[in-house]
């Protein structure tokens, strides 16, 4: 029972069933703008073994070397030839796994108490915010995160910079990430405000079918007992997914929105009462980056279907006198379209 | 042949010794639900002498510091080296061992996800005093549950990862003891692994899972390795039937609580929770005979099982379960014991660490740290002023929980029940972004009841709003006992209880549940003063057509504002809720 370092994740391609979980990490992975992912759910419907084998399906980015920040090259600066000993760097997009029972200090940065206490420098040691710079923070259990990390974070994610004064220090820098998060309603709500910053959100629920739930046993039992067998025969389906993401990454800028699909997003968010043009946007992006995983250039109004729920579901208001579940309020907008 | 269950708890408890020796982590842990008791410390002994020699066992007390479970800064060697040096916290020294978690039920909600997040990667990610570090750590968590039925249960996160149940309770100590099997345990951990279990016996154990109403996959896991360690530990390449029952049993049944006594005893001695005394060593001898290398007949695992397994106790444990399940969901993981120095951690602030305050040594010393060596300070001996000195702040827990006194009787019923709803649930909307608790208590009929323990959840405050009947008498000084028992407890809790009553003031049944308005109307006033005793905050709307002298009595009883609802909007009473809570 030694443990083994460097474990491999479950495979994407491997979680049976869930589809709707899938497709909205697809999305997130395709066109980060579109802004995080919330998966909440039932205990046990791999809503944390899906996040995590996100990573793997991740293509590489350009950093500058040594960046603590994963800043990007200058294109400016490499075109002009001014600093040609600085190479980029090709890493693969971070996933950044925040603890709970990470300290502030360290989600934020501090002060390097090594450097203070040998030295006595005054320097800045970047953290879990300055990593995740261009690429992804994962939150498990988000709903039982700390308020005060809360506020931290959805600052941050709001204004895409980290500002960190304390301990003498004042440092500055770039943190945009896309925040996925998941969590078990059952203990306890997500705040509204946080709600509102993940463009898209999950419903995991239990299958119910006794054939996926023996397959999901019968194939976990595999990875256990043989990561890497497991992995390697797995490998094929991961690359052709890794492949399809790349693609579409460098597709989605390039995909054309008609006309008629902004009308029907209109109608749509209007019919719903969604507050305000975030819904409208994420709803856009996402069937956009939807059309690019189809290898489509033109999104169509299927695509806009098939993103309703993960784009508008957390959006809507909350009504304490209708009982409805959201799902079933913007299933039955997406019915009234057809009129 | 056919599998069949074994003869008494105690069986299992000895049987999960030897299987838990093998697998270690692989299984997640052990709920080990029992009393502090000789039997539960003499199955802990046991499994200390059965594991090997060389792997940590580790004790985790109660209401442990993460500094302590997941590692800190360690000052003196810190100081001493002049660089930090990372104090090894509990959980990173289990690795490739045993976690005794100490009064699991009372641990805080921050520790069980370390622990869960330590069971489901394997590894302990360390985001801490400007550490960062991933550690590896595969522990096998045994964790004492002692919560009494009543109690809040153990977090189910925590349980769902414990892949072996155990219920100590009913089990005399002379019957546990380790077992004697054909393949010893060294020998059975190199090839548990690669024993085979079919398909068909998958399917069997998620059945039996179905049937109790158990959704995670993961109980199921743990009992595939459970019977693969079982048959290792038998000398068999196979999972054989009765090493699938011996799991479902000890992996499944007893994750329900009483439901594997019930089955083992016969229906009438069903009260009798203390089995008659057997000798272990009889029964376990038999579970070699018929562990042949033959393959299962899942056919007659099902038969055995279900032969085992009556419908009507499975749809009577189900339900029990359900129950459960939703007491779980309602339970007050999230709350804190209040004092004005515990709570939520706060970013620390310059202060001197006085009456009772605790220095914040990583911020005093990284505030000292820079002025080193103006202040001639060197390496081992560091120059700490007073204006160095922070403290450590918390952020006081005084949550407020709102309690909803209904009147569903036939007279509020007719009227105003629907108003009543409509009112309370923009109450709990108001409640909802507050982050209050919102508890329920409805009296009608005969008595009072809690229609919601103290949550958080909305959609289950509206839910449970939703179907309450209104109709029958008014035991209005019923309600109100009620409604102070629920306060006394959130005020135990360190929460701030604020009562909100909606009641026509007309009670007519008595605390007995006898019709009597006169002394109905007596003991409601008087119920109503010795809650006015206590202190809390509340709040009396009348919901009555209009208002009456005798809500008003009754308000001035419990020294609660009085707001009559005809003229009490809405958002008026959730003015005055607001204003009470504050």
């Amino acid at each position: 029972m030694k443990a083994q370092s460097n474990r491999k994740p479950f495979p994407f391609t491997a979680i049976v069933g869930q589809e709707e979980m899938k497709q909205a990490i697809l999305i997130a992975a395709v066109d980060p703008r579109v802004g995080g992912v919330l998966v909440f759910g039932d205990r046990g419907t791999g809503k944390s073994t899906a996040v995590r084998a996100l990573a793997g399906l991740l293509p590489k980015m350009p950093v500058v070397p040594g960046c603590p920040y994963n800043s990007a090259p200058d294109p400016a600066a490499v075109s002009a030839g001014g600093k040609s000993d600085v190479k980029p760097k090709m890493i693969p997009v971070p996933v950044v796994d925040m603890p709970l029972g990470a300290t502030e200090d360290r989600v934020v940065g501090a002060l390097d108490l090594e450097r203070a206490l040998a030295h006595g420098e005054k320097a800045f040691e970047p953290g879990l915010l300055a990593r995740a710079n261009r690429g992804f923070l994962y939150i498990d259990e988000v709903n039982l995160l700390e308020d005060h990390l809360v506020d931290l974070l959805l600052d941050v994610a709001a204004s895409g910079e980290n500002l960190v004064e304390r301990e003498g220090l004042s440092v500055r820098h770039p943190a945009r990430f896309v925040l996925v998060g998941s969590g078990n309603p059952e203990e306890g709500e997500l705040r509204p405000q946080l709600l509102d910053r993940f463009g898209l959100s999950v419903d995991v629920r239990t299958p119910t079918d006794l054939k996926d739930r023996v397959e999901i046993i019968r194939r976990r039992d595999e990875y256990e007992m043989d990561e890497a067998a497991f992995t390697r025969r797995w490998a094929r389906r991961e690359g052709t997914v890794r492949r399809k993401i790349a693609k579409a990454r460098d597709a989605v800028s390039s995909v054309d929105v008609p006309e008629t699909v902004l009308e029907v997003a209109a109608r749509l968010c209007v019919g719903l009462g969604t507050d305000g043009l975030r819904g409208e946007l994420t709803l856009l992006r996402a069937s956009r980056a939807h059309a690019a995983l189809a290898g489509r250039t033109k999104v169509e109004v299927s695509d806009l279907r098939d993103v309703a729920q993960l784009a508008l579901r957390h959006r809507l208001r909350r009504d304490p006198l209708d009982d409805t579940d959201a799902t079933v309020r913007v299933a039955r907008a997406l019915e009234a379209l057809d009129d | 042949m056919m599998a069949e269950l074994r003869a008494t708890s105690a069986d299992y408890a000895a049987l999960a010794l030897p299987v838990v020796a093998v697998t270690g982590a692989a299984i997640g842990g052990v709920w080990l639900r029992a009393q502090a008791s000789p039997a539960r410390q003499r199955w802990l002994d046991s499994l200390t002498e059965l594991r090997d020699r060389e792997s940590p066992w580790v004790r985790v007390p109660a209401s442990i510091d993460e500094d302590r479970l997941l590692g800190g800064l360690d000052l003196s060697a810190t100081l001493a080296a002049g660089r930090p040096v990372l104090q090894q916290g509990l959980m990173p020294a289990a690795d490739g061992g045993y976690m005794e978690l100490r009064m699991a039920e009372r641990q805080s909600a921050a520790t069980v996800s370390s622990i869960c997040s330590m069971l489901d990667h394997g590894e302990l990610r360390l985001e801490r005093d400007g550490f960062s570090e991933d550690l590896p750590v595969s522990a096998c968590v045994i964790a004492c549950d002692e919560a009494l039925p009543d109690a809040d249960p153990l977090d189910p996160r925590l349980a769902d990862r414990l892949g072996m149940v155990c219920a100590l309770d009913a089990v005399h100590a002379s019957l546990i003891g380790p077992i004697e099997t054909p393949v010893s345990i060294a020998e059975a951990n190199l090839g548990w692994r690669s024993v085979r279990v079919d398909t068909a016996s998958i399917q069997e154990l998620q059945r039996i899972a179905d049937a109790l109403q158990i959704c995670s996959p993961r109980p199921v896991r743990a009992a595939l390795h459970t019977a693969r360690a079982l048959a290792a530990l038998w000398g068999c390449e196979v999972a054989s039937e009765q090493s699938i029952l011996d799991a479902a049993a000890m992996c499944l049944i007893n994750r329900v609580p009483g439901a594997l006594q019930q089955l083992l005893s016969p229906p009438s001695d069903a009260t009798e929770p203390e089995p008659p005394p057997r000798s272990t060593d009889t029964d376990t001898a038999d579970v070699g005979n018929d562990t042949n290398a033959s393959g299962p007949k899942p056919e007659e695992v099902a038969d055995a099982t279900a032969a085992v397994l009556p419908d009507q106790l499975l749809a009577g444990l189900a339900s029990e379960h359900a129950r459960q399940a939703k007491q779980r969901a309602g339970g007050n993981a999230n709350s804190e014991v209040v004092g004005g120095l515990r709570g939520k951690p706060m970013p620390s602030r310059s202060g001197l660490p006085r009456g009772g305050r605790r220095l914040d040594i990583l911020a005093t010393l990284k505030a000292a740290a820079p002025w080193q060596r103006l202040r001639g300070g060197s390496l081992g001996q560091l120059r700490v002023k007073r204006e160095d000195l922070k403290v450590r702040r918390f952020t006081e827990q005084t949550r407020t929980t709102t309690i909803f006194v209904v009147d569903a009787s036939g007279s509020a019923a007719v009227q105003r029940l629907a108003e009543t709803k409509g009112a309370i649930e923009l109450l709990l909307a108001e409640c909802y972004v507050r982050r209050d608790q919102v508890a329920l208590v409805a009296f009608r009929g005969k008595g009072a009841e809690v229609l919601l323990p103290a949550t958080r959840s909305l959609v289950r405050a509206k839910r449970a709003l939703a179907s309450l009947p209104g109709g029958g008498g008014t035991p209005l000084a019923s309600g109100l006992a009620v409604a102070t028992q629920v306060a006394d407890a959130a005020f135990k809790r360190g929460e701030t209880p604020v009562v909100v009553l909606m009641s026509d003031g007309r009670g007519n049944i008595t605390l007995d549940g006898e019709p009597d308005p006169g002394l109905a109307t007596e003991q409601a006033l008087a119920v109503a003063r010795e809650f006015a005793a206590r202190g809390y905050v509340s709040l009396a709307i009348d919901t009555g057509r209009r208002p009456s002298a005798r809500s008003q009595r009754l308000a001035d009883a419990m020294r609660a504002r009085y707001l009559a609802l005809p003229f009490a909007g809405a958002s008026e009473v959730n003015d005055v809720v607001r204003e009470a809570a504050a």
